[in-house]
C-alpha cells in the first residue's frame, strides 16, 4: 500500500511564502509545520488543511499526492 | 491551556519528588540507627541484658454460665488430663476441674496462651486465673528481629528512589504520556514485590522469635499488594496513552 505525501514547499514556492509567514498564517507552529519534511506527520485534521488551503489559495488536491510503495 | 495542564504536571511532580526526597531521608536515618542498634546489641555480652515478661488472665463469670462464656470469649480452651471422651460443655468442665489448686492448661485469649490457671468459686461466681509461661527476650533473636528490619528498610528505600525517580521525570516532561514515564512506573511496581516479600518474611520471623508462642505464620501486607496491583493497572492505561499522544504529536 502506498502513502499520502504533502507537497506544502512546492505550493509555498509557488506562492512565494515562507514557512514562517505560513505558520503565522494558518494559526500552527513552525515546528510543527517543519515536522512535514521530516516525514513526522502522520495524520493532518480537516480545520488545519482548511487553513492551508485558505492561505495558499489552493485545493487539497494541490498539496496531497498519493504515492504507491 | 495545554501549558497550564503541562504547568500542573510539572509542579505535581516537583511536589511528589520533594515528598518522597524526605521520606527516603527517614527511611535512611531509621534503616542506620537500626543498624547502629543491632551492631550493639551483638555486641553485647549475652548475660548483659534479659528481659522476661509473662501475662495474666482473670476471668470470673457465674458458674451456670461458664460453658457459654468462655466458648464465645477464649481462641480455646484445653485442659490436660481430661478422661471423659466427647467432653465439650465447659459447663461439664467445670464440674470435673478441681479448684484452689494449679493446674496446667492451654487457654488462647487474644493471641496469649496461659498455660496455668487456678479455678475458685465465691458462691455461685468461677474465678478462673490463669497465667502464661515465662518468656525471656533474647538478645540474639532480637538482633535477628532487627537485620530483618534492616533488609525491610533497604527494599523500601530502593522502592521509594526508584518512586522518586518517576516523579523527576514528571517534574521535566512535555506530556506524562512518555515511554520513559511508562518505564519507570513498571519500574516501581517491580519494585514493590521484592517488598512485598521481605515484609512478609521480617514479619512472620519477628512473630516467630519474639512472641511466647514461637509459632510461624503466613504474613501478606494487603496494602502493598494493592498498590502493586494499581501501579501495574496504570502501567496499561499510561502505555495506551503514549500511543495517543504520539498520534496526536503526528497530527497537524
Amino acid at each position: 500500500m502506498g502513502h499520502i505525501v504533502l507537497r506544502l514547499d512546492r505550493v509555498m514556492a509557488d506562492r512565494k511564502i515562507s514557512l514562517n509567514e505560513l505558520s503565522e498564517k494558518v494559526g500552527v507552529a513552525n515546528v510543527n509545520l517543519s515536522k512535514i519534511k521530516n516525514g513526522r506527520i502522520s495524520a493532518i485534521r480537516f480545520s488545519t488543511l482548511a487553513a492551508i488551503c485558505e492561505v495558499l489559495q489552493c485545493q487539497p488536491g494541490d498539496i496531497l499526492e498519493y504515492e504507491r510503495d | 491551556m495545554q501549558n497550564e495542564i503541562k504547568k500542573k504536571v510539572n509542579l505535581f511532580g516537583k511536589t511528589g519528588k520533594i515528598i518522597v526526597t524526605v521520606l527516603l531521608v527517614i527511611v535512611l536515618v531509621g534503616g542506620a540507627a537500626a543498624g547502629v542498634c543491632a551492631v550493639f546489641l551483638a555486641n553485647l555480652p549475652d548475660d548483659a541484658v534479659s528481659v522476661s515478661v509473662s501475662g495474666k488472665a482473670k476471668i470470673h463469670m457465674e458458674e451456670s454460665l461458664m460453658g457459654i462464656l468462655v466458648r464465645s470469649m477464649v481462641d480455646s480452651f484445653a485442659y490436660e488430663d481430661i478422661s471423659q471422651p466427647g467432653l465439650s460443655d465447659m459447663g461439664d468442665i467445670a464440674d470435673v476441674l478441681p479448684e484452689d489448686t494449679e493446674i496446667k492448661i492451654n487457654l488462647s485469649i487474644q493471641g496469649a496462651d496461659y498455660t496455668s490457671a487456678t479455678i475458685h468459686s465465691d458462691g455461685e461466681t468461677k474465678y478462673i486465673e490463669a497465667g502464661t509461661d515465662e518468656f525471656t527476650y533474647e538478645i540474639d533473636n532480637i538482633v535477628k528481629v532487627i537485620i530483618g528490619g534492616i533488609v525491610y528498610i533497604a527494599a523500601a528505600a530502593f522502592s521509594l528512589f526508584v518512586l522518586r525517580r518517576l516523579f523527576k521525570e514528571f517534574e521535566k516532561c512535555d506530556t506524562p504520556f512518555t515511554d520513559a514515564v511508562v518505564r519507570k512506573l513498571y519500574a516501581f511496581a517491580f519494585s514493590l514485590i521484592p517488598v512485598i516479600i521481605i515484609a512478609s518474611v521480617a514479619e512472620s520471623m519477628a512473630e516467630a522469635l519474639l512472641t511466647p508462642s514461637g509459632g510461624i505464620s503466613f504474613h501478606l501486607n494487603c496494602g502493598l499488594v494493592i498498590a502493586f496491583v494499581v501501579t501495574i493497572c496504570l502501567c496499561t492505561i499510561f502505555k495506551y496513552g503514549t500511543g495517543l499522544q504520539q498520534e496526536s504529536d503526528e497530527t497537524l
